[in-house]
């Protein structure tokens, strides 16, 4: 009874923190099929890791942990099967589209791609960045201190901008 | 595009993503999920520690072979042996325990710690298997002297000590060679391609890498 109280509790907050699946997915995987795969694997692993949630912590600070755990250990997984696309060609990619068109879902689009470019690591990051996630939070999410989140966002967001220069 | 703005561009693009494939996992059942998941997480995890269990289990008897002989072999005439099975038995029982150590922190591993703990766990658990290669490298020389005697070093004709010598003057300097060079400075080196370019090697050696990430990351 407790069981399936808790299930159906847990499938709840999967349903309200589901767009955290979703941009976890997206930034870590290049297709559809991937995409499911992991997002089934990571509901695996919350719901393996449910029983053992501290409440001292946000859910979200929580779901993110085993989100991005789960996705780093996937994309590596991935990344040894298959070879990566090189960046010089992603970037041609890139150029074109943006010859093609330039308004704000294209802006997303490129956003989208840059960040799936950076490390495992740095990827955590942005996400977490772009999601307006606290400094402390994200801090507590990765395991690292607030001034080094800050100095690392900094330089991240430098290289974004050297990226966009070339371009545009 | 307007790198301050970032978060905004983020934002409106992912509430205009076509999320529909996420909609079809979250249908599935939360039964089939999980039936669907712990059926992969055994075929992957089991097939890493099969590896280690059965490692552990022909290593063992071995051991307990190695012992028995040395047992048997006490006395001045069968130095030889007695140095090489001795190293042999004490570079395999160190395989062995971090073996063993593997098998338990593949059970303590937690998808709840922070990123980098957990991250750090699984990449030091491959290059764990790395280094016990390493290490096992630093038997080859005794197995190529083993079978020496006193009585025969004495009575042997000069090319033969040579041919000898040079055997295991080369597994040495093969052993202490490659104990020294197999890390992570040296994954981009030809030599180390070669040694390690199967599927079963490449996760280990990119885990080196991805280490020396979790390092850089880690400061400031």
């Amino acid at each position: 009874m407790q069981q399936e109280t808790n299930r159906a509790e847990f499938v709840r907050l999967m349903e309200t923190h589901q767009k955290i699946i979703f941009k976890v997915c997206n930034s870590y995987c290049r297709n559809k099929d991937d995409r499911e795969d992991l997002a089934q694997e990571i509901i695996y692993q919350l719901w393996k890791s449910y029983g053992s949630y501290n409440e001292s912590f946000k859910f979200s600070t929580w779901m993110y942990r085993v989100a991005l755990n789960v996705a780093i250990s996937h994309y590596r997984k991935e990344m040894i099967k298959q070879e990566t696309i090189p960046l010089a060609e992603s970037m041609e990619a890139i150029k074109e589209e943006t010859d093609m068109a330039r308004d704000s879902e294209q802006n997303g689009q490129q956003l989208q791609r840059f960040i799936n470019e950076l490390k495992e690591l740095d990827r955590a990051l942005m996400l977490l960045y772009l999601e307006e996630k606290p400094y402390r939070e994200i801090g507590e999410i990765l395991g690292i201190t607030e001034t080094n989140v800050a100095t690392k966002i900094n330089r991240i967001k430098d290289k974004l901008k050297q990226r966009f220069a070339t371009i545009n | 595009m307007d790198i301050d703005n970032l978060k905004n561009t983020w934002q409106s693009y992912n509430n205009k993503s076509e999320d529909t494939w996420l909609h079809d996992v979250m249908k599935l059942n939360m039964d089939l999920i999980e039936a669907l998941q712990t059926q992969k997480a055994k075929s992957a995890l089991n097939k890493m520690i099969w590896v280690k269990v059965l490692a552990v289990i022909i290593a063992i008897p071995f051991m307990g072979f190695l012992g028995y002989l040395l047992y048997y072999s006490m006395e001045p005439s069968k130095i030889f042996f007695i140095i090489c099975d001795s190293a042999i038995l004490l570079l395999t029982a160190i395989a062995v325990l971090v073996y063993i150590k593997h098998l338990v922190w593949i059970r303590q591993i937690n998808n709840s710690k922070t990123v980098l703990e957990t991250q750090n766990k699984l990449a030091q658990l491959q290059l764990s298997t790395l280094r016990i290669t390493r290490l096992l490298w630093l038997q080859a020389p005794f197995y190529s002297f083993f079978f020496l005697s006193p009585a025969w070093i004495k009575s042997m004709s000069l090319p033969w000590m040579l041919f000898q010598l040079s055997i295991t003057g080369f597994f040495t300097f093969l052993a202490i060679w490659l104990y020294r060079n197999i890390n992570y400075r040296n994954a981009h080196r030809k030599w180390f391609k070669l040694l390690f370019s199967t599927p079963e090697w490449t996760g280990i050696v990119s885990s080196m890498t991805f280490l020396k990430e979790i390092e850089d990351f880690r400061k400031e």
